[in-house]
């Protein structure tokens, strides 16, 4: 995700756990949610309960994701390529 | 993505190229809607001149569901009285919540059927609804 243009990821430590905050530039978190619903892959997206640390930050919403050691690579490709081809078609069209 | 898909053509070309959309400076109605739970954020500026709406315009940001829908509220609504107005929103609000289906004898209002892919969601549902609520206050205003 980190190498996408459009993705921003929340804070860079390098002690983080298995939780990434995310939002893009120009598409609402809950458009990127919704299809990966239809992929089986569950996150959480809007405000996510911050919504003074996300005013602060001057994000209009995050969508996050939890990783855990029950997720697989396979998983975590099938999020990859679907927010790759979802920015394609919210952009490019 | 299908033609069951939520995001169809219509509300995709919407969401890239909404109507309607910029802050009318010299609005005599202007109100806010928001959805704190998504953090959808929507204005709408409208000239109502004897009873009749003559301009509106809407600003902010949501999701492409949300700005689908206020793009095709501005086109529909305009120039329409304020009892047609209600009028449209009842017919769209029984629309989208099932309870009626007279949107479908209504010639112009064919635009707002892309939103049929929505009813079958029902957190988006309110998404859609948004810019239509703030339009009632608009309205009763």
């Amino acid at each position: 995700l980190k190498d996408l243009n459009n993705v921003k990821i929340i804070s860079s430590s390098h002690m983080k756990l298995g939780i990434y905050s995310f939002f893009m530039q120009d598409i609402h978190s809950h458009d990127v949610s919704s299809v990966l619903n239809n992929k089986n892959i569950s996150m959480r997206s809007g405000y996510a309960c911050t919504e003074p640390l996300l005013k602060y930050l001057n994000v209009p919403s995050i969508n996050r994701i939890s990783l855990a050691f029950y997720n697989t690579i396979y998983e975590v490709n099938i999020l990859n390529m679907t927010i790759i081809k979802f920015i394609w078609i919210f952009k490019n069209e | 993505m299908n033609r069951t898909s939520i995001y169809q053509e219509i509300i995709r070309e919407h969401n890239q190229n909404p109507q309607n959309y910029y802050k009318m400076k010299n609005a005599n109605i202007y109100l806010k809607g928001s959805n704190p739970l998504c953090g959808d954020n929507l204005e709408i500026f409208c000239i109502k001149k004897n009873d009749i709406i003559q301009e509106i315009s809407f600003h902010g940001h949501g999701c492409a569901i949300s700005k689908a829908s206020a793009s095709i509220m501005t086109t529909v609504i305009k120039r329409c009285t304020s009892g047609n107005a209600l009028k449209i929103f009842k017919v769209f609000h029984r629309f989208m919540t099932g309870s009626g289906n007279e949107i479908y004898k209504i010639k112009h209002l064919k635009d707002l059927l892309v939103f049929k892919s929505i009813i079958k969601v029902p957190t988006r549902v309110k998404c859609a609804m948004l810019a239509w609520y703030t339009l009632k206050s608009v309205i009763e205003y």
